[in-house]
């Protein structure tokens, strides 16, 4: 919740834009390089009386590896970190009739199968936690005998971030001695 | 002109290809150990090695060299970094 009335998830997805614009709108280079379209957001409510979800207990947790590299050269060591992982979980209980846990489930479903394209961003927003553009990372239900309760847990991971600074990735350089490469000394 | 050790970084046409303001690439670099190698692109695309900075083909220098370090660019566009023998 953030200063709204209650726990909030929101669903957005994609579409790729298939219209044929036409000659004249495809010499526009705007119009001729969106490749996606957004959808309208599919909001559901965490709250028992709107939807039949309640919130029972929400966690976060970041998951960063941690390597120390000595050089030869370097009196002092090079630290790398790699992020693993960035996870919200969500632990909810719905009764078995809840309208939002049918709808929790039937996106969840949804999303699976987009994964590929990964058109779709999750946000999830309950007073300290907030989460925007997150991705699903995972979902699962188990139901009681003993009940008809239903115990969700959804896990949301950090989406992906448009960065113009990247981190190649680690590779052996051999040496070339000489004034330039390719002419030996 | 000095002697160096080559080592080959990084293709520059791959490297605006990408669209990225800066890119570290992280190499072993043989007989020195692991590096990162910060690749920026302002009026010239530049590399920052050991806190040195080189910029590449500056002033039509090629290699372009630098406190004991060089940059070259080849024919095929590939950058390589000169360290000291």
């Amino acid at each position: 919740m953030l200063n709204g009335v209650a726990p909030i998830i929101i669903f957005d997805f994609l579409a790729t834009a298939s219209l044929d614009l036409g000659v004249t709108f495809s010499k526009i280079p705007v119009l001729n390089t969106i490749p996606t379209i957004p959808l309208p957001s599919i909001p559901i409510y965490l709250d028992e009386g709107l939807t039949g979800l309640y919130v029972e207990s929400v966690t976060k947790n970041v998951d960063i590896e941690t390597n120390v590299e000595k050089n030869l050269t370097d009196a002092n060591p090079v630290i790398i970190q790699k992020g693993i992982n960035s996870l919200v979980t969500v632990n909810l209980i719905a009764n078995q009739d809840s309208i939002g846990m049918i709808m929790l489930s039937l996106l969840c479903d949804k999303i699976f199968s987009r994964l590929l394209d990964g058109k779709y961003s999750i946000t999830y927003l309950n007073k300290s936690v907030t989460l925007f553009g997150g991705l699903l990372h995972s979902f699962s239900t188990v139901q009681n005998s003993e009940n008809d309760l239903f115990h969700i847990s959804l896990q949301l991971a950090k989406g992906r971030v448009n960065s113009t600074i990247q981190t190649a990735v680690s590779r052996i350089a051999q040496p070339f001695n000489g004034v330039i490469p390719g002419v030996a000394s | 002109m000095s002697v160096y050790n080559w080592y080959e970084i990084f293709n520059l046409d791959e490297f605006e290809e990408e669209d990225l303001v800066s890119k570290t690439y992280q190499l072993t670099l043989s007989g020195i150990g692991l590096k990162e190698i910060l690749v920026t692109k302002g009026n010239n695309t530049s590399i920052v090695y050991d806190d040195v900075f080189l910029s590449i083909n500056m002033n039509d220098k090629n290699p372009f060299e630098f406190e004991d370090h060089a940059v070259y660019l080849d024919s095929e566009n590939n950058v390589w970094l000169g360290t000291p023998e």
